[in-house]
This record gives C-alpha cells, sequence and structure tokens, in this order.
C-alpha cells in the first residue's frame, strides 16, 4: 500500500477541520487538543510506515498525485533521507502537540494555534517528500504562511508583531526568488521533477535515454548557475545562516515556546534538506558524471566561507545575549551553519555526518527549547538576570536543560556528541583542519553561552523579590513526558542504531541513480502503457 | 536564453530593488516612534572587557564590538537588507566566473 501522499493530505485536512469547528460548534478546548494529538499521532505511524517501506524496497518510492506520471504531473518521491527526515518531523511535532497541552492549556485561540501547527507539519512533510521543485515551492510557502502566523501567535505583544512581519517580509522575497529559480528551471530543462532532472543534468543518461535531450534548451549551464547562486539566496535565509539569518534570533523567541521549539528544530531543515537536494541530487555539482561538476568548486568555496563566517558570528553572539530564547535561538544560527560547511565538502562522511547532525540538532534544540518555555512561562520573563531558577526544583526539568545543552556542545556520550564526531572525521578526511580549528573556536564560545543558560535557569541562587510575579500555573506530566522522550531519544540515537540508515541515505545522495530512475520508470511506464 | 543578458537585467534589478527599499525604508526610520527591537538587551551597561596588549588592537575590538552590538545584532531589518540583497549580487557574479571558466 502506497501511503506517501496520506501524511500531507490528512494534515491539512485536519488542520482545516479544527478551524470549521472552532468556528461551527462551540466546543471545550480538550477537543482540540484531541484532534491534534489523534491526527499527529496518525501521521506519525504512517512516516513510520513510509519508513519501513522505504527500506525495504531499497529503492526510493514514488506516489503520482491524480495517477498523472512525471513530468507531466507532480510526483512524491521518498528516499531514505526524505523518510528520516519525515519520522522526525513527525515525532518531534507529536511530543511538541503533547506538550501543547499543557502550554496552550484553555487558551482562546488554542484551535488556530492547532490548525496552524498541523498546517506546518503538513508543510515541512511536504518539503521533504515532494519529488517536483515546484511542488516544493508550494510546500515551503505552506511552512512560511503558518510560522509568520504562528510567530505573530501574541498579536498583543508588539515585538511579536514586529519579528512576524519582518520575518514574512523577508520570507515573501525569498519565496520570490525560489520562484524565479523554478521558472529558470522550467524554461532550461522543459520540467520540473527532481528525479527527470537529475537525469538530464547527467549526460550517462542520455545515451539510455535519448529522447531526453529535447527537452533541454538553451544554455544550461550558465542558467543553472544561476538557479544555484537563487537556491543558495533562499536556503540560507530558511534555515537562518548569516547573512539571512536576521529574522531568526527576532522570530524564534517571540513564538510560543513549543512553536519556537519546532521552528528551531525543524524548520530550519527544511532549508538544509532542500539545499541538499539541489546540490547533491538534480545539479549533482559534486557528482563526476554531471555536466555542473565545474561549478563544485565555486559552490563548495560559498558554502564552506558563509558558513564558517556564520558558525563564528553566532556563537560569538551567544555570548552575550541576556534573553535566554534569543540565545537558544543563536545557538539554533551556529548548528545550521555547521551543517551547511558539513553539506558542502560534497563527501560521502562529510553528507553522512551533516544528516547525523540534523537530526542530534533537531531533537537536542527542541528539548532545549521546551524545557526553557517552562521557565519562561513560570517566570514570567525572558530575561536571564530575572529568570527563576526552576531546574532545583525540579530533576527532570534540570537533566533536560543540562543534557540537551551537552548534546549540543558535543559531549559524549550524548548523540551531539557522536553527529560531531563524525564532523570532526569528515574535516579530516578531507585535509580541511582550518575547520576543526573554526568549529573548536565555535564550540569554545558556544560553551559560555550554554554555561550562562544552565546556570541561570538551574544554579542561580533563587531571588528573594521577584520583580515580576510568576504565572499561576503549575507544570504536569504532559509538560515533562515529552522532556523525558527526548532525553532518551539523544542517548539512544548513537551511532550502534543509526549508522546504517545514516549510509544508506548518504549513499543515496550522492549517486541519485535510483532517485533519477524511479521517475523515468514512472514516465516510461506511463508512455508504453499508451503505445501499447 | 542568453545567461549574460539576463544576469545583467537580474542585477540591475536587485541594485534598483535595493535602492528603492533603502529609501523606503530611510523614511521609515524618520517616521518610527517604537523603540528599536533589542529584546531586553542593556544599550548602555555593559563593557567590553579586553586584555589585550597593544592598544590599537583593543581599538579595533571595541569598535567591532561596538558594531555588532549597537548596529548589528539589534535586528533592524534595513541594515540586514542592505547586506543580503549584495549577498545575492555576489552569488550571482561567482557563478556567472564559474560559467565564463567552466
Amino acid at each position: 500500500m502506497n501511503t506517501i501522499g496520506a501524511p500531507p493530505a490528512l494534515l491539512i485536512s485536519l488542520s482545516f477541520i479544527i478551524l470549521l469547528l472552532s468556528v461551527l460548534v462551540k466546543t471545550r478546548s480538550y477537543v482540540y487538543h484531541y484532534l491534534a494529538l489523534i491526527s499527529s499521532a496518525i501521521v506519525f505511524i504512517l512516516t513510520l510506515y513510509n519508513m519501513q517501506s522505504v527500506m525495504k524496497s531499497g529503492i526510493p518510492i514514488v506516489y503520482k498525485m491524480g495517477g498523472w506520471p512525471p513530468p507531466i504531473g507532480i510526483v512524491y518521491e521518498v528516499d531514505t533521507l526524505s523518510a528520516l527526515l519525515g519520522v522526525l518531523t513527525s515525532l518531534v511535532v507529536l511530543l511538541v502537540v503533547v506538550y501543547s497541552w499543557w502550554y496552550i492549556d484553555n487558551h482562546p485561540n488554542a484551535p488556530y494555534y492547532y490548525s496552524l501547527l498541523l498546517g506546518l507539519e503538513a508543510g515541512l512533510i511536504g518539503i521533504f517528500y515532494t519529488g517536483d521543485i515546484f511542488n516544493l515551492f508550494v510546500m515551503l510557502e505552506v511552512t512560511g504562511i503558518t510560522s509568520y502566523a504562528l510567530v505573530a501567535y501574541y498579536r498583543n505583544n508588539k515585538k511579536a508583531i514586529e519579528a512576524a512581519v519582518k520575518y514574512s517580509l523577508f520570507g515573501l522575497i525569498a519565496g520570490l526568488l525560489y520562484f524565479l529559480a523554478c521558472v529558470l528551471t522550467y524554461s532550461s530543462y522543459g520540467a520540473l521533477t527532481m528525479g527527470f532532472i537529475a537525469s538530464l543534468s547527467r549526460p550517462i543518461y542520455s545515451f539510455v535515454v535519448p529522447d531526453l535531450n529535447y527537452f533541454v534548451w538553451g544554455n544550461i549551464l550558465g542558467t543553472t548557475g544561476l538557479i544555484l547562486a537563487l537556491c543558495i539566496w533562499t536556503f540560507t535565509f530558511i534555515s537562518g545562516v548569516f547573512p539571512n539569518h536576521y529574522w531568526l534570533p527576532d522570530a524564534h523567541p517571540a513564538a510560543p515556546s513549543p512553536i519556537s521549539a519546532v521552528l528551531s528544530g525543524l524548520v530550519v531543515n527544511a532549508g538544509l534538506y532542500s539545499l541538499s537536494r539541489f546540490f547533491y541530487t538534480i545539479f549533482g555539482i559534486y557528482d563526476e558524471y554531471s555536466l555542473f561538476h565545474s561549478i563544485g568548486f565555486y559552490a563548495k568555496t560559498i558554502l564552506l566561507v558563509i558558513g564558517c563566517v556564520s558558525m563564528l558570528y553566532a556563537s560569538m553572539m551567544m555570548m552575550i545575549q541576556v534573553d535566554v530564547k534569543r540565545l537558544v535561538a543563536y545557538s539554533t544560527i551556529v548548528h545550521t551553519s555547521l551543517i551547511f560547511t558539513g553539506i558542502s565538502l560534497g563527501s560521502y562522511y562529510a553528507l553522512k555526518a551533516s544528516i547525523y547532525h540534523i537530526i542530534t540538532h533537531s531533537v537536542a534544540k527542541a528539548l532545549l527549547f521546551l524545557s526553557v518555555g517552562i521557565v519562561v512561562k513560570l517566570s514570567a520573563t525572558r530575561n536571564i538576570h530575572e529568570v527563576l531558577p526552576l531546574g532545583k526544583k525540579n530533576p527532570v526539568l534540570a537533566i533536560a536543560i543540562i543534557l540537551s545543552s551537552l548534546s549540543l556542545i558535543g559531549i559524549p556520550p550524548l548523540a551531539g556528541f557522536f553527529s560531531k564526531l563524525y564532523m570532526y572525521k569528515a574535516f579530516v578526511l578531507s585535509n580541511n583542519y582550518i575547520l576543526i580549528a573554526i568549529l573548536l573556536i565555535s564550540t569554545g564560545l558556544a560553551i559560555v553561552g550554554y554555561m550562562k543558560l544552565i546556570y541561570a535557569l538551574i544554579f542561580k541562587p533563587e531571588p528573594k523579590t521577584i520583580s515580576n510575579e510568576p504565572a499561576n500555573t503549575t507544570y504536569n506530566i504532559r509538560a515533562l513526558l515529552p522532556l523525558i522522550i527526548m532525553m532518551f531519544l539523544l542517548v539512544i540515537l548513537n551511532p550502534f542504531i543509526i549508522d546504517s540508515v545514516l549510509s544508506k541515505a548518504a549513499s543515496e545522495m550522492l549517486t541519485p541513480t535510483q532517485y533519477a530512475n524511479s521517475a523515468l520508470n514512472k514516465f516510461l511506464e506511463y508512455f508504453l502503457a499508451l503505445g501499447g | 536564453m542568453d545567461v549574460i543578458t539576463l544576469a545583467i537585467v537580474l542585477t540591475g534589478l536587485t541594485f534598483l530593488f535595493s535602492f528603492v527599499s533603502w529609501l523606503a525604508l530611510m523614511k521609515v526610520i524618520k517616521v518610527r516612534i517604537t523603540e528599536p527591537y533589542l529584546s531586553g538587551e542593556p544599550e548602555k551597561d555593559y563593557s567590553l572587557n579586553i586584555h589585550e596588549p597593544s592598544i590599537t588592537l583593543k581599538r579595533i575590538f571595541g569598535k567591532l564590538y561596538d558594531a555588532i552590538y549597537k548596529y548589528i545584532q539589534t535586528g533592524y531589518w534595513g541594515d540586514w537588507f542592505l547586506l543580503s540583497l549584495p549577498f545575492l549580487v555576489v552569488l550571482m557574479i561567482i557563478f556567472i566566473i564559474a560559467y565564463l571558466k567552466g
């Protein structure tokens, strides 16, 4: 049974059902909590099933929208990386929904919150699953629009509104530039299907299917250069990498804490994934059989430079922050920049390390934001000097804050240590010793920020007088259960468990023969059926 | 498709767009009545503690810190906009060079 198309469709439907329900019937808020919980749980099961199907079949699974074959129709094409990120997204969102039950509780805008959160999940899974660059644009917009609205959730807070306006305006420019990249691609390749363009980019396919050359028009080398330039700009924006990061330290803290966890843990992955897809699968600039192999050096240099500058800049910024959520948001930039440098190297180990770091960062960052969210909500302030050291009173919360910070720093035996170890190994194997120095300096600077955070939330002496009256709320198992599960994940996501999946995902990205073949086969099947 | 022409047109449009936006944003500065978004960072009560042997280095770091603290990390979008659009132009120029050399 092909259930590839089910998660986004189900989520979008539920998203609208919740909205309709809130308008038509006056129900209690727990109805929305249950609906969101059930739908995100079903989607988690579906993504797990899709992952299992991909691993079992050994080749990417193609789902044709409305039965139309590529390149005429839109396809979803799921390989190991897509399936893995789909599972990661649905799991983190499921835990965030459980946490939101405590965090949002009886807030009057709860239906809008859940509707937008499910829409955001649909957009993210759509981004990871799609095999069509225009559908990727649509899904990026779905993700973007829901994110802008969620950042502005506290609509009486002028900082939240300013952050959302900034995010949305620049998101609009990024969307337009990516749309231009789609236009250029279609005008040169005559197709928008990723697998199809991947085969057009590799001359070896013209021996197998000579008719493919009819699709290509004009000078595709020059046009592809422009497409890649537009893609780099757009995806640095989405993943919050310098110099297009400026919206992130405002937008991520301004949102409710569970949404900050989703934005910092998952939404930035959309940019990293899309960049890898364009650079590796579609145009194959690191592939010696690709037409665009000559561009590889330039692309690698650009990504390396912006990745390194961004890493150093963000870790420096972490040190001087006095807003706890803003500090964590800068930590996101440090890690996305590190993944950028990994992606830029173009080697098997670097790609494997990057994928691994995407996973460990997502879990650790979501855990840190959810933990910080508890403290921020109960302290009713984000100022590092004023937040209450609630970690003292609750060992689970304290352990969650410490474990997530240590994982992000890269301390053994946590998952973050292994992913950073993979990254160091990739840097050594590619003889980029300067990158090791930069990563060490960046980690050293970032440690100062994490230590500030740990001290403020756990070890700081309790204030005798509290300037801001704490909110009259308590945290219960709904708030702590997601933290416990994420802590468990940080311990078990070690190479012994995940290495084989990472190896498969990295090798599929580096040699996307099966990805291209799966799309081409659907195309050929359709035309052979027409002829027969 | 003539890529060079397209690149020149795109570059020109980008410059034009950034110039117009800059003008528009400059106007916003004049009429803005809300405080700049500083997210809780103190504006004055922070001093950089640099123990450098050279005063010149201290000055350089001081100015760098001032630039980062006062202008960059405030998140004022006009400044970032003026940086990120030329970044796009630089990217395009690099890929045009790659095309011409490749």
